[in-house]
């Protein structure tokens, strides 16, 4: 049954509180409800930053908000030297506020998402060929992915085929990934050949015994029917969410109070004839309920469970996981005190080392292709998108530059062979194409070339900048 | 005999306020879960919340004397179009911008 459904169905039944929902685009339509109501709503898995806003005051997050993880990516792309980004989301309130959260922290930086690309919630192998083909033309080779848990890892699929999964190009993914690939391993280890050097984060929870020993229970009580799947570490949040809301409850009811609930005048004004509304009734003390919720403070199993005022859990540490041919492979931590550090928080704090944003560090990564040196992130110009590089048809001057017998295509000169002698220090391709201005009768006006550099409709390399312009000092000496 | 009939009174009030103290703390307590039982999230989740209202139960040191009852609603969020029939209660959804009518 559809979302709004499903919770008139449970509240209907009295509730004092909701674990869930899981999904931040059904959170924000039954959030309407839970606040009319005055029953806390906790969820273990809607990451989206937007659902601590002020307007949704009885929705509490045992899992991390995704503003932790973005400023997370945000800092990762710092640590790797790259200046643009192009990143895929899948556009419903979860992938667009995400989308603009890691904007918001690239901007801090002065970096930026050069091209968003949004993917429809039910997306097809066509649409995703189409973009993904489109954005090889764009310039920048980082892309960062942040869509729901897709066991088909269809858009890996699609890059892999298009040659998208090679040297030059980056992937980095938010933690739907390590949530897809902990739930359908280890029976879909093949997954990972279209995966090789993709660097992705998932939450942190720390290592102990229970946590150990429910996962070992966890996996006997998966349904025979979904016997492939495995846990992620979502289960460990909505564990810990159950016993908050047990422990909240127990407290409430030993300070005297009594779970009443009454029914509001205002529904009954509605038209009840088809809505339900009359039969739904406000819990007496939800606020009540909600401040001791919110003043809780235990050991779980995915973490410390302590609100801090966004009424999210209090930050917790990112793992940065790459995968190579070995599999899943953690190179490393990320959290809000100490940025990037190889060893993990507990550690640090077991042996009481001080790390700070200065000393960060990071495994190796092995990156699509399998090249250990950090990629450039860029292309200047492809195959399928020349540099194009804006020409004057001089008629005095030719030995400079010239059109051999007026044909566009035979451009000589001085110039042309500065450039190409430039080409040959430059450490990579640059596919170019010349592309003359002017009548080949009267020298161009040089102020009109320089405004089709800057309209775009030619390009010069930033580098052979000086050398265009001591051409064209030696063409007009005064 | 005017002792003894202010020892019975006495005790029968509290009695009675000790057996009303006992009796706040309902026998049961509701609270709901509503999530998407088929996805990928989910799975893991109802596993783990089933597990955690067992253990919730089972320990002496919290609820002690009173049950907690996880309902569970399914989302269905891959679906768009509830199923039609059933009980008389309706009520209009608005999901990805589709009205939808439900009954359940």
């Amino acid at each position: 049954m559809p979302p709004c459904a499903a919770a008139f169905q449970v509240l209907e039944k009295d509730v004092v509180a909701i674990v869930g929902p899981q999904s931040s685009v059904v959170a924000h339509m039954v959030l309407q409800i839970a606040n009319n109501l005055q029953v806390p709503l906790i969820s273990y898995a809607a990451t989206d930053p937007t659902l601590s806003a002020l307007q949704f005051p009885f929705f509490l997050r045992t899992t991390q908000s995704d503003s932790y993880q973005m400023t997370a990516m945000a800092e990762l792309i710092d640590f790797y030297e790259w200046k643009e980004v192009i990143m895929i989301f899948v556009d419903d309130d979860y992938g667009r506020n995400g989308m603009s959260t890691l904007a918001d922290e690239l901007d801090k930086k002065m970096f930026k998402i050069s091209y968003k690309i949004p993917l429809p919630y039910q997306f097809n192998l066509s649409e995703i060929t189409d973009i993904l083909n489109k954005s090889k033309l764009l310039g920048p080779r980082i892309y960062v992915v942040h869509v729901n848990p897709d066991p088909k890892l269809s858009i890996f699929k699609i890059a892999h085929q298009l040659n998208m999964m090679t040297s030059d190009y980056v992937w980095l993914a938010t933690d739907w990934l390590s949530t897809t690939l902990d739930s359908i391993l280890p029976t879909h280890q093949t997954s990972l050949n279209i995966l090789q050097g993709v660097v992705v984060l998932r939450q942190h929870t720390p290592e102990s015994s229970q946590k150990t020993r429910l996962w070992s229970r966890l996996r006997k009580m998966l349904p025979e029917v979904s016997s492939n799947s495995s846990l992620n570490v979502y289960a460990l949040s909505a564990y810990d969410t159950i016993q908050l809301v047990a422990r909240s409850i127990d407290k409430f009811l030993n300070e005297g109070r009594s779970i009443t609930f009454s029914l509001k005048n205002k529904f009954h004004d509605l038209n009840t004839s088809k809505m339900p509304w009359g039969k739904l009734k406000i819990f007496d003390d939800g606020a009540l309920l909600l401040s001791i919720l919110l003043q809780t403070n235990f050991t779980g199993l995915s973490g410390q469970i302590e609100f801090n005022s966004d009424r999210n859990v209090v930050s917790r540490a990112y793992e940065v996981i790459n995968i190579d041919q070995m599999g899943l492979r953690r190179v490393g931590y990320w959290s809000n005190i100490a940025g990037f550090t190889i060893q993990s928080p507990e550690t640090l704090k077991q042996k009481q080392i001080s790390s700070t944003h200065l000393n960060q560090t990071l495994g190796n990564i092995t990156w699509p292709g399998g090249k250990t040196k950090r990629p450039r992130g860029w292309v200047i110009a492809d195959n399928e998108r020349p540099l194009r590089i804006g020409v004057p048809l001089r008629v005095s001057f030719v030995e400079f530059i010239t059109a051999v017998n007026g044909s566009h295509e035979n451009i000589q000169g001085y110039c042309v062979d500065l450039f190409n002698e430039a080409r040959k220090l430059v450490p990579y391709d640059v596919p170019y194409r010349f592309i003359p201005f002017g009548n080949g009768y009267k020298n161009p006006s040089y102020n009109d070339l320089v405004k089709n550099v800057a309209n775009g409709v030619s390009k010069t390399l930033y580098h052979l900048l000086p050398l265009m312009f001591e051409c064209l000092k030696r063409m007009n000496p005064i | 005999m005017g002792n003894l009939l202010i020892l019975t009174l006495i005790s029968s009030i509290w009695a009675f306020l000790a057996g009303s103290a006992c009796c706040q703390r309902p026998a049961v307590v509701n609270i709901g879960a509503v999530f998407t039982f088929d996805s990928v999230i989910g799975r893991a989740a109802k596993v783990a919340m089933e597990a955690a209202a067992l253990d919730v139960n089972a320990d002496p040191t919290i609820l002690n004397g009173t049950k907690l009852n996880l309902i569970m609603a399914d989302t269905h969020c891959n679906v768009l179009l509830g199923s039609i029939g059933g009980t008389s209660l309706y009520t209009y959804c608005i999901h990805n911008k589709f009205e939808i009518l439900v009954t359940f």
